[in-house]
């Protein structure tokens, strides 16, 4: 591993610039290879690279507030373009509005999950305010075998639909929390076990 | 090439310049910095006692730690800043606090492996009945240790990069997608694909081991 002037010398561990080229997928599959079987056998680097990781998911403030500063200016000219041609049609007395939602949750996968025995009959959880689910079932080649959409939080699958034994499928659950705006779960394996489904 | 904020820090003629280049390098990462000290520190108060060791370091001897930033391109800068500053913390930690038994090797690696027997062998086995069970029974205990022992033995036989993949899922819990990214993987299924296939070795190897389920 090159020789960082990091805040960890030891050379028993990775250092910071070999550890960070390999969350970025990056570095040449040599260094790569010796990465990868430094972090087999090593506890500490892999939780760092697990922990960097998950910290990456969150971009850089300079990335992250350009769209939304944009998106805020041509919001600001709608509402003042658009709201002074709806100020002068309607005088209709102020209404209360539900409150904006400002967080949304991901729906979960109840069932099927693993081995199961037979044709299933898929679970999720709800979502606050979520007025449509959109299922996508997928073969382990990762073919979309089947979609549907459905304002229930289960679904059964349609007898057009033959599921093989033993091989695995993987499914995914989105939520509509607003228009054209989605929300998914993560993607789920099952296969079905036994031969008399 | 080095991001405009930093260029901007390290090439800074003099002292007027340079206080203007780190407040725009700090008001560009802070959010970051502070996540990041977040994720070592999950206390409010040490957490931001955390950022300002952070800031106070980096700035240190004239930013000596980003002038080492190999602007090579073979990471970017901001996941760079990220190990650099998860390293700092825990360092302060360390200094502090002594490294914790908990968080030792040992405990981790231990824990590590009941995650895996837990997924790899039955699903249905509660990690914590392994603990309870050994804890009040000396034969259990044996038995468990030699079933931890068997498993230890099947996982060492395994390529350095199916172990890395196992880590990543059962240690780590990190979703399909983001091992993908990591290992390189064409997509999610290859991830699940792949874990299917070494669970399968697995349980063969242990099944040749004698063990057969979760119960020693």
């Amino acid at each position: 591993m090159s020789d960082m002037d990091d805040e960890r010398r030891d050379p028993a561990h990775l250092a910071a610039d070999d550890l960070a080229s390999y969350v970025d997928a990056t570095g040449t599959p040599a260094l790569r290879a010796r990465v990868e079987a430094h972090l087999a056998d090593c506890t500490e680097c892999c939780a760092e690279v697990i922990a960097v990781s998950r910290l990456m998911r969150i971009r850089s403030p300079g990335r992250r507030w350009h769209l939304p500063a944009i998106a805020a200016v041509a919001a600001a000219i709608f509402l003042i373009v658009v709201g002074r041609q709806l100020s002068v049609r309607t005088e209709s007395p102020a209404v209360l509005r539900e409150p904006v939602i400002t967080t949304t949750v991901a729906p979960t996968v109840v069932a099927p999950r693993g081995a199961i025995t037979e044709t299933p009959c898929l679970v999720w959880t709800s979502v606050p305010h979520a007025d449509l689910y959109r299922i996508t079932l997928f073969d382990d080649a990762g073919g979309s075998i089947w979609e549907s959409q459905t304002r229930d939080t289960s679904a059964a699958l349609p007898a057009s639909i033959h599921l093989a034994d033993r091989a695995s499928y993987y499914w995914r659950i989105e939520a509509q929390t607003g228009w054209n705006r989605w929300v998914a779960s993560d993607l789920i394996e099952f296969s079905i076990a036994s031969p008399g489904r | 090439m080095l991001p405009l904020e930093l260029s901007t820090l390290l090439d800074a003629a003099d002292p007027a310049a340079r206080e203007l280049a780190w407040t725009t390098f700090v008001e560009t990462h802070s959010r970051l910095l502070l996540h990041a000290a977040r994720s070592v520190e999950r206390d409010h108060d040490a957490a931001m006692d955390a950022y300002a060791h952070l800031l106070e370091q980096l700035r240190r001897d004239d930013f000596r730690r980003l002038r080492a930033y190999a602007s090579d391109g073979r990471s970017k800068f901001t996941t760079w800043l990220v190990v650099v500053a998860r390293r700092l913390c825990l360092d302060r930690v360390r200094q502090r606090y002594g490294r914790t038994q908990e968080s030792g090797p040992h405990a981790e690696q231990s824990h590590a492996i009941r995650r895996r027997l837990v997924d790899h062998i039955a699903e249905a086995i509660d990690a914590d009945d392994l603990a309870d069970t050994a804890a009040g029974d000396a034969e259990m205990r044996l038995r468990a240790a030699e079933l931890e022992r068997a498993l230890t033995s099947a996982l060492a036989s395994l390529a350095p990069r199916d172990r890395l993949l196992l880590r990543l899922r059962f240690d780590g819990d990190l979703a399909a997608r983001e091992i993908a990214h990591l290992l390189k993987l064409p997509t999610p299924f290859h991830v699940y694909r792949r874990l299917n296939a070494l669970l399968a070795q697995l349980r063969e190897s242990l099944s040749r081991r004698g063990v057969q389920g979760p119960d020693p």
